[in-house]
Formats: C-alpha cells, structure tokens, sequence
C-alpha cells in the first residue's frame, strides 16, 4: 500500500470484492448494473440481449478482477467489457432484428402536447428517448457515456478504442444531432428547456 | 445559416434526469445472486472440525503426562525429570500454536 496515497472507497470495495466478500459483490453489481444495462442497451436496441450481456460482462469482469490494472476506473474497465461483449454480440446476431422500433414510435407522437409544462414531468422521458431513437446508435453511447456515466474523453478512448480527436467531434456531433432531433420532436417546447 | 450548438448542460440535465434505462427488477436480483454464488469462497468447516478434534487429543496427552511425572518415584533422576518437563513444555507449545490458528481461521470466517 501507498503510504502517500492511501486506498480510496472503491479500492477498498473492489480489494473486498476480490476477497470474495459477498457484500462488496452486490454492491459492486447494484453500482454499476444500471449504465452497463444502458451502454449494452445503445448498442443493441434490445433489452433481452442488453440483459444478457451485462450478466456475462459482469461474469468476466470479476473472473479477471485480479488483472484489473488499478490505473483505470473500475467502471471505464467495466464498460469496455461491456461494450466489447455488446459488438461481439450484435455481430453475431442476425440482421434483422437489429433494427430499433424508433419509427413506430416517431408517428405515435408526432403531435407536440399543448406546452413545455404539460410534458415536462411524464413525457421528458419519452420525447428524449425517441429523440435518442433517432441518432445513430454510436452517437447515442458516447453521449450516454459522457453525460450520464461521466467518463472523461480519455476513458472514452479506452472505451470504445478511438483517438481523442474523433471522441471529441463524435461527441459535438451527437449533441447537434441531438438538438435537432429533440427541436423538430418539440419545436417550440425545447427552446423553454435552454 | 449555421447554428450555433446547444451549450452542454441543458442536454447533460435532460439526460441525466432520464437518460439511464433500468434493467428488470427480476434480471437484477438474479445477477447479484449469479455473481455472488459463483465468486464467494465456500466455508471451511471441515478444518474447524478438526481443530477441535486435535486440540482434544493434545489436552489429553498432555494430562498423561502430567499424571506419569506425578506417580513417579521421589528418586527418579534429574535427567527424567528435566525430559518429562519438555514434553509437557512442548506438548503445551503444540496445544498453544493450534489455538492461535483457530482463532485466526475464526477472524477470517467472520470477516466474510
């Protein structure tokens, strides 16, 4: 141990978790379980496979524990797994069901409510999950990845294995892109939301 | 006409208030079991068992001893006795060493 930089919470965790101690297990799993099921789910567009790779990327991440380099996060290691085991798994699946259902849900609601308030609470949710619907599937993680699991541009890197340079114009990209979809879902509500 | 992008927050806000999708509650219960089951090291009570057992038989030994240097005769010579003293000393050394391993087998049981 480093007297000068002594263990953080999460190295104690995953030093517990390596012991074999089933408390730091669950609490690993109910950490990390809820963004691993999302990467999975952008990648797939399916919540029966997005389920079934979160438990094998979870199963090989705690086989591998002891060669986990501590020079990462636990989480960017965890969600490169993920990813990986996503790719392998959308490889190997036959076309057709690859295809997200995001146009049978663009016509349902096409029409824009009566204001900002009114789908403010209960259809936040629905409009952002259409207007993500519409991006590419690569533009949705990397903003998933950046915003809501908070992984630098270089954990993004290591993540999805590109240079700096292109995480950072995917990243602008997927913005606009996102922008635009949530404009041309609300034209005149998502202006209130800037 | 280009457009000006949409500063990070707002869209950081949007997707963090509703960005995460949830796995079932079902899927989740059954892959914190999964894990735990097939990561946790089993108990080793077959060793604690017989820790008892040969602690049980040095004590006994140990009394023999103690017993035979008692019943001997006042003119038993100083070799003998000094022997005799040994092995009662390094029988209790034995009981001794196999206590403090229990107890650390014990510690480690009730830190997991």
């Amino acid at each position: 141990m480093d007297f000068f930089h002594p263990p953080s919470a999460e190295d104690l965790l995953l030093r517990q978790a390596g012991q074999g101690q089933p408390q730091a297990l669950a609490q690993l799993v109910q950490r990390y379980q809820a963004l691993a099921y999302t990467v999975a789910l952008r990648v797939l567009g399916n919540p029966q496979d997005a389920e079934e790779v979160v438990q094998d990327a979870f199963l090989k991440a705690f086989a591998a524990l002891a060669q986990f380099q501590r020079a990462a996060k636990f989480s960017t290691w965890l969600y490169r797994i993920v990813y990986n085991t996503a790719l392998t798994k959308k490889r190997s699946r036959p076309l057709l069901s690859d295809l997200p259902s995001t146009t049978e849900i663009t016509e349902e609601h096409s029409v824009t409510g009566d204001g900002w308030e009114a789908v403010r609470h209960a259809d936040q949710q629905k409009y952002l999950a259409l207007a993500l619907a519409r991006l590419p599937p690569e533009d949705a993680l990397v903003l998933t990845l950046h915003y809501l699991g908070e992984q630098s541009i270089a954990e993004m890197c290591v993540i999805l294995g590109k240079k700096t340079s292109a995480i950072k114009m995917q990243l602008l990209r997927s913005r606009k892109q996102l922008e635009q979809a949530l404009t041309q879902l609300l034209p005149t509500e998502f202006q209130h939301l800037l | 006409m280009s457009q000006r992008p949409t500063p990070p927050e707002p869209i950081k806000a949007l997707l963090q208030a509703h960005g995460l999708a949830q796995p079932s509650a079902a899927f989740s219960a059954s892959l914190t079991q999964l894990v735990v089951a097939r990561y946790v090291p089993p108990r080793v009570e077959p060793f604690r068992a017989g820790a008892w057992l040969g602690n049980a038989i040095l004590l006994v030994l140990a009394c023999l001893l103690v017993l035979v240097t008692y019943a001997a005769p006042i003119a038993v010579s100083t070799v003998l006795a000094t022997s005799l003293a040994a092995m009662v000393m390094g029988t209790g050394s034995l009981i001794w060493l196999l206590e403090y391993y229990r107890k650390r087998l014990l510690q480690q049981e009730t830190a997991c």
